[in-house]
Order: C-alpha cells, then sequence, then structure tokens
C-alpha cells in the first residue's frame, strides 16, 4: 500500500506541474497588456515601460515562468493589479465566505439525496420510486443559476423569508444551499440507489435473512455500509470541486466568495488574481482526488493496489 | 378475386398490427428513450424552423412591448409569454435561443468527443509510457475548475457563441478520454481483437475498425449526457456575460436580463428557464435510455 501511496504521490506532482504550466500559458495568451491597466489611461509611454520592467514583463517567457515558480515555492502569489493587495491575502479573505458556503451546499446535498435514495431503493420498480427517480431526472437538468433565481424570486422577494442574496450569517446561507442541494441531490440519490439495488442482491444480505434479521436491521446495519462507499468517493471528489466556488450560485446570490473573485477578475484582466484563484481550486481538487484514493482503502478493505 | 382481396387486406392489417404492436411494446419498454427522443427532435425543430415558428425576429423592439410607464409588458395576445425590457417578444427570443443551445451543445459536444476518443483509445491500446502522459494531462485537465478555465479561454478569445463552442469543446475531453480508455482496456484482450493482431493489422486498423465499434454504446450515452450539461454550461457562460452577447437570444442571457428585472417582471426568467430544463432533460433522458438498451446488467431497469 506504501508504494501505491508512493506511485499516487508521484502522478500529484506531475500534475501539479502541468496545472502550473497551463494556467501560465493560458494568462500568458491574454492580449491586453497589465502595464496599461495598471497604469491608467493617461499614463505616458515611459511609465508604461518602467511598470512593465518592474513587473518583469519584458523577460523572455521561460524566465518569466521561472520566476513565476519561485515565487510561488515561497507562497508569493503576486499582487493584484486591481486591489493592489498581495493575491494571497485577497484569497484568504474570500476563502472563508466559500468554505461556509461549500459546506452548505455538501450537506444540502446529502441530507436530500441520501434518503431518498434509501427510498428509492427500498421501493425499487413501485410507483413512488417512479416518480421520485423521474423527480430526480428533472432536478438534474436544472441550471443552478435559475433555480436560484426562482426561489429568490418566491422565498425572498414575494415572501420576504430569507435575504435577497449576500452573506449576511445563516439565514442567507439556506436559499443557495437549497438551490445547489436540489441539484446536486439527484446524483447521490441515483449513485446509492443503484450500489444499494446491487449489494441488496449479495448471498450475505440472504444470509442475514435467513437467520430471521428484520428489513431495518438489514438496510442499516448490513447494506447501508456497503452501499455507502461510491458514495463517499463521489461526496469527497463533490466537495473539492465545491470549494473552488460555485460561481454561479455566487453570482446569483452575490456571494463574496472564491468564484466571484475569480469571475471580477477575468472581467477586469487581473492576472494575478485569475492565476492564483485558478491554480488554488485546480490544487484543491487534485488533493482532494488523492485524498479520496487514500481513504477508499481503508473503507473499503477488498481493494488493494499492488 | 373476390376470395383473395379481403385475405390480402387481412394480412396487411395483422402486419400493421403486429408493426403497431412492436413499437408500443418498444415504448413501454423504455418510455424515456422516446420521450427524450421526442424532446431532442422538438427542439431540432424548433431550431431549424425558428423563423417560422417565431412570431417576430428576435431582435425587433416594439413600442407596445412597453407600458405606459415603461416596464416590460407582461403576457398578452400579441406577446404570448410578455415583453422583455426593451420591447422584445420573450416567445420568438426563447424560439431563437434553442439555435444557440443546440448548436453550441452539439458541436463542443463532438470536438470534446473527437479529442477523447482519439486520445482514449492511444491510451489504452498502447499502454505503458504513452498511456502515463496521456492520462496525466487527462488528470491536469479534469482538475481545473471547467467553468473557470472556460471563462478564462472565452475571455480571452473574446465572447462569441464560436469562441463558446470552441472553449468548451477544447476543455472538456477529459471525462471522455477516461472512458474510452477504460472501456478499450475491457475489450482488447478480446479474442477477436488478437485475431486482428494475428492476422497482421495494423495498430491503427485494430484501435479504429476491431475496437471502435465495440466501445460505440458507452461512449455515445456520454456523448448524449455530455451535450446536455453542455447546453446547461453555454447558458452559464451566457448568463455571467461572458458568451453569446445581445441582442442574439441565448436562454442564458435572456435569464440574466431576467435577474434585472424579476421583481416586476417574472415571466422573463419563467420562459427561458423552463426552456431551459426541457431541453436539458430531453438530452438527459435520451442517455438514460440508451443506457438502458445498451448495458443488460443494469439494475434500475
Amino acid at each position: 500500500m506504501l508504494s501505491f501511496i508512493i506511485r499516487r504521490l508521484g502522478a500529484t506532482v506531475i500534475v501539479l506541474f502541468g496545472i502550473s504550466v497551463l494556467t501560465f500559458i493560458l494568462i500568458y495568451a491574454i492580449p491586453s497588456d497589465p502595464a496599461r491597466i495598471i497604469a491608467g489611461q493617461h499614463a505616458s509611454l515611459a511609465t508604461i515601460k518602467e511598470i512593465r520592467h518592474n513587473l518583469g514583463l519584458d523577460k523572455p517567457v521561460p524566465i518569466q515562468y521561472i520566476d513565476y515558480m519561485g515565487r510561488l515555492f515561497h507562497g508569493n502569489l503576486g499582487t493584484s493589479f486591481i486591489y493592489n493587495e498581495p493575491v494571497t491575502q485577497l484569497i484568504m479573505s474570500r476563502l472563508g465566505a466559500t468554505v461556509e458556503l461549500a459546506l452548505g451546499c455538501w450537506i444540502a446535498e446529502l441530507l436530500i439525496g441520501i434518503p431518498l435514495g434509501i427510498f428509492t431503493a427500498r421501493r425499487a420498480r413501485k410507483p413512488s420510486d417512479y416518480v421520485v427517480s423521474a423527480l430526480a431526472l428533472i432536478a438534474m437538468s436544472l441550471p443552478v443559476f435559475w433555480l436560484g433565481l426562482i426561489l429568490m424570486y418566491y422565498f425572498g422577494f414575494i415572501h420576504p423569508w430569507f435575504p435577497l442574496g449576500g452573506n449576511s450569517g445563516f439565514t442567507s446561507l439556506i436559499l443557495p444551499s437549497l438551490t445547489y442541494g436540489v441539484t446536486g441531490a439527484a446524483v447521490y440519490m441515483r449513485l446509492l440507489k443503484s450500489s444499494m439495488l446491487e449489494v441488496m442482491n449479495q448471498d450475505y444480505i440472504r444470509t442475514a435473512r435467513a437467520k430471521g434479521a428484520g428489513e431495518n436491521r438489514i438496510i442499516w446495519r448490513h447494506a447501508l455500509r456497503n452501499a455507502l462507499i461510491p458514495v463517499i468517493t463521489y461526496g469527497s471528489i463533490d466537495i473539492g470541486t465545491l470549494l473552488s466556488g460555485v460561481i454561479l450560485i455566487e453570482a446569483t446570490f452575490n456571494w463574496n466568495g472564491l468564484g466571484m473573485l475569480a469571475y471580477q477578475a477575468i472581467q477586469q484582466s487581473d492576472i494575478p488574481v485569475i492565476m492564483g484563484t485558478v491554480l488554488l481550486t485546480a490544487v484543491l481538487v487534485v488533493l482532494f482526488n488523492l485524498l479520496t484514493d487514500i481513504v477508499y482503502v481503508f473503507v473499503d478493505p477488498r481493494i488493494r493496489y499492488d | 378475386m373476390s376470395i383473395s382481396t379481403p385475405a390480402t387486406n387481412q394480412t396487411v392489417t395483422a402486419q400493421e398490427r403486429s408493426f403497431v404492436f412492436k413499437v408500443f411494446k418498444s415504448i413501454r419498454q423504455f418510455p424515456m428513450l422516446y420521450l427524450g427522443a421526442l424532446i431532442v427532435l422538438a427542439l431540432i425543430v424548433c431550431a431549424v424552423f425558428a423563423p417560422e415558428i417565431a412570431h417576430y425576429p428576435y431582435q425587433k423592439q416594439f413600442m407596445d412591448g412597453l407600458t405606459q410607464d415603461g416596464q416590460p409588458h407582461p403576457p398578452n395576445a400579441q406577446f404570448i409569454w410578455g415583453a422583455d425590457e426593451v420591447g422584445r417578444d420573450v416567445y420568438s427570443r426563447v424560439i431563437y435561443g434553442s439555435r444557440v443551445s443546440l448548436t453550441v451543445g452539439v458541436f463542443s459536444t463532438a470536438i470534446s468527443l473527437l479529442i477523447g476518443t482519439v486520445l482514449g483509445l492511444i491510451s489504452g491500446y498502447f499502454g505503458g509510457f504513452i498511456d502515463m502522459v496521456i492520462m496525466r494531462l487527462t488528470d491536469t485537465v479534469l482538475a481545473f475548475p471547467f467553468l473557470i478555465f472556460c471563462m478564462a479561454l472565452v475571455a480571452i478569445l473574446s465572447p462569441s457563441e464560436k469562441n463558446v463552442l470552441f472553449a468548451i469543446g477544447v476543455l472538456g475531453w477529459g471525462t471522455m478520454a477516461r472512458v474510452v480508455r477504460g472501456q478499450v482496456l475491457a475489450v482488447k484482450e478480446f479474442e477477436y481483437v488478437q485475431a486482428a493482431r494475428a492476422i497482421g493489422a495494423s495498430s491503427w486498423r485494430i484501435m479504429f475498425v476491431a475496437l471502435l465499434p465495440n466501445i460505440f454504446g458507452p461512449v455515445m450515452v456520454l456523448a448524449a449526457l455530455n451535450v446536455g450539461s453542455n447546453i446547461i454550461l453555454e447558458s452559464g457562460l451566457s448568463y455571467l456575460g461572458i458568451g453569446v452577447q445581445q441582442p442574439v437570444p441565448s436562454w442564458g442571457n435572456m435569464i440574466a436580463e431576467g435577474l434585472q428585472t424579476y421583481q416586476f417582471a417574472p415571466w422573463m426568467l419563467w420562459a427561458p428557464g423552463i426552456a431551459l430544463v426541457i431541453a436539458v432533460l430531453g438530452f438527459n433522458l435520451l442517455a438514460d435510455g440508451l443506457r438502458d438498451i445498451l448495458d443488460p446488467r443494469n439494475v434500475t431497469r
């Protein structure tokens, strides 16, 4: 298993390198000149040239990449062109809001998805299963931003029970979480349902039945624990994705998280901020995938990696 | 003659009945597939015959589309789904919006399908170092937050329908490559592939003639799902203003307009949103239905 973890770490390092190169290429391709943005409209050519020199933008591309990586290893993501603040500081100031929203969305998904998954598995091929499964298919097809606006219209505007966007405490978290929860829960539900049905066909369940265990005991003590394995995998990858910022939810509910930071940076060609957020979120995803693979070994002893 | 005529009639009706019966049975067996296909067909009809189906050109602004105090007109006989804040007919714009969704959804998927299938085939078939390189590249592409990545690329290329389509397609092949590779690994040890190798077929011939047709099913399921998610992605980009630009209607940029006006003109949210849900649902149903047909051990069937 140690050799698996080492190999997995090696692959992660390669991917991280790939991420840094790809981010760099992507940003380098942006046609607008950052020096001009910083200098403003009425700057002289000399000023622009000086700023360009100060930023190291007049050096050859490979040197710029090496400089960039050198700074990166010191935890320096550069300084925002627009806010004139270190990018690390900007990201840190938004991270709290994003973690809050990500956890809210994730919990909503699990709270809706897992009970429905168990329910549809127990009622498989009965009318109630068909109704719930059809609703899940519709939920999967809902664009989050549209559902968010509809919920905001009814539960924020028509009935002012919740705030119309912004992040101010627990009540403002409910609508965005619910929005994401509804669309995301369908995946959990379908995953759990099909893995439950597969587990329920296995011999050990029949043995438990033969020994006279009640239906509830079979579901909760025997079947669910094994059926949850794919759900755990998906769940940990999902939280990684969520932490990288749910831009559409953040934009709809005016939630000042990482997603909004990246969105605004893209609109303003704020290159260091785009680079920082893209890099950070990609790294988060990679690390969560790594974690999933390692946790998996402990959760499911049947899996061997040699 | 007088005897044979009713006899032939009878056989025809019997055949007809058996055909109708078969169709009926097939619909009963795979309702999702047929419903999905019907929705997708309707979407294609809307996109192709938009000028005939829509009441007005999508960019035409009507004086009577606005009320006395300059607000969008609620639905009435002339504007059956209401008017927007510059007095354009929402119904006509929703019909025309199907063009953007369908074009971006289908063509971006085609690009991803092409890149993903070729890389997945090569990776799975050759294995070893090539496999390692391609899979790490796939991991890298999959690690990026897709929406931010697309936004950045579209912003670089300047927002337009063509660039949105290109960005989604070029960045979205990761899952496709993984699935194709997995299928190839499962299929390539089969005897018929070894037989092809034994008679001296070239690697390319084995990949594209022997392997590709046998992994076609799962790839098509994924492609149908992908069209749906790319339609949502396009609308998301247009919603954020980094996609299809006004006055060309996309369901995404129509919903973005609705965001400004939903407090007094909620119909501007409803029509494009419902159209979007139905279109995506159509492709999801199609994917689910295809999976049911192709996967005999699927327990949910």
